[in-house]
């Protein structure tokens, strides 16, 4: 499975079925033999100038990152500019990385910033250009793709929208704590926010989401 | 409840836990509740994100890596230049008018110029005539 080696134990722990089933990621993508290298030793070569280092790089790093930006922002046409930026950020930035947090903790942190930043501006496009009817009918979120069977794209908007209606600060702690099973401690990390800060938001928005997802409850029993 | 489902209590404090658990059946029922809520979700961001994946963002990323990016200094040079063109062409057009003026007034004088002097507007002055006063003021006197 592409990525599993650089993610932290804790992320594939708490989703086991990454770890069983690798078809579905990227089934149709035209894949070169995957070699898991190791991210400091990818980084040291990236530093040199080597650009296969980076190719392997984003090749390794590529799925949950999108796993992160799709859970922030929802599966629209501008997860893939963001995924993107998320990279080439992390490739400029490359001299301020120093290695005190794990390469995945630094692209999950540039991947949450970036897809903050993408939302704002998808408010402000939304404030500017919705006529007033729209707004008394709520924010509208892009259409989503339809690449996924009716039902599971039905079950995927609902999701995307319970998520979408919290928070944007909200959102980053489900995102990073509840989904990707980052520690407490890691996700204050990343967010750059308090221990109980954490706790506190994670609490509020798993209330709010049990609320709006009863129907997934109700399935599962 | 997510450290338990994490399995990142430690030895003593999952015991406590698991205890609590096997009493009380709210306890039970709540960690159902978000296990069951965050295996759905899980679930379907995967496929979603699967969907999603670019299986050529390394060669996009790469691209975009190498094409040249505007600095700074080119965006400000290219705004100066946007804002100040029309200023720079008429005031070209105004030291080319002065200039010719200059040249035109100084062959009325029929004085001894140079041409840049001429086209100046200076007076011919040199460094000789400078030390001499009365040849420098009759050099500088204007034309009755």
């Amino acid at each position: 499975m592409r990525g599993r080696a650089s993610l932290p134990p804790t992320f594939v722990k708490s989703m086991p079925e990454l770890a069983f089933e690798p078809t579905i990621v990227h089934a149709e993508a035209p894949r070169r033999p995957q070699v898991i290298v190791p991210d400091q030793e990818l980084v040291d070569r990236l530093r040199a100038g080597e650009r296969r280092a980076f190719r392997a790089f984003v090749d390794q790093h590529q799925g949950h990152v999108t796993f992160t930006v799709v859970s922030m922002m929802g599966r629209t046409e501008e997860v893939d500019d963001v995924v993107q930026d998320v990279f080439v950020r992390f490739y400029e930035s490359l001299d301020q990385f120093r290695g005190e947090a794990s390469v995945t903790t630094y692209l999950k942190r540039i991947a949450v910033n970036r897809s903050l930043d993408a939302l704002r501006r998808r408010k402000r496009w939304h404030a500017r250009f919705l006529s007033r009817d729209d707004e008394h009918n709520g924010l509208r979120e892009p259409a989503a793709v339809e690449t996924l069977p009716l039902e599971r794209n039905e079950r995927a908007a609902e999701v995307h929208r319970a998520i979408a209606a919290l928070s944007d600060k909200h959102k980053a702690v489900v995102v990073l704590r509840l989904l990707e099973g980052f520690s407490t401690e890691e996700t204050a990390d990343i967010l750059n926010i308090a221990y109980g800060t954490v706790l506190s938001r994670l609490s509020r928005a798993t209330e709010t989401l049990k609320h709006s997802l009863q129907w997934l409850l109700r399935d599962a029993r | 409840m997510l450290r338990w489902l994490d399995d990142r209590l430690s030895d003593s404090d999952r015991r406590v836990f698991e205890a609590e658990l096997n009493r009380s059946d709210a306890l039970r029922a709540e960690v159902d509740t978000l296990r069951v809520l965050r295996q759905g979700m899980q679930e379907t961001l995967h496929s979603e994100a699967a969907a999603a994946a670019d299986p050529y963002l390394a060669d996009r990323v790469l691209r975009r890596i190498a094409a040249p990016r505007p600095v700074f200094a080119d965006d400000l040079a290219l705004w100066l230049g946007q804002v100040f063109r029309p200023v720079a062409i008429a005031g070209a057009l105004v030291a080319v008018l002065l200039a010719g003026y200059n040249v035109r007034l100084s062959q009325s004088f029929a004085t001894e110029s140079s041409t840049a002097e001429a086209m100046l507007g200076l007076p011919p002055v040199s460094a000789a005539s400078v030390y001499d006063l009365d040849v420098f003021a009759a050099q500088t006197a204007v034309a009755p």
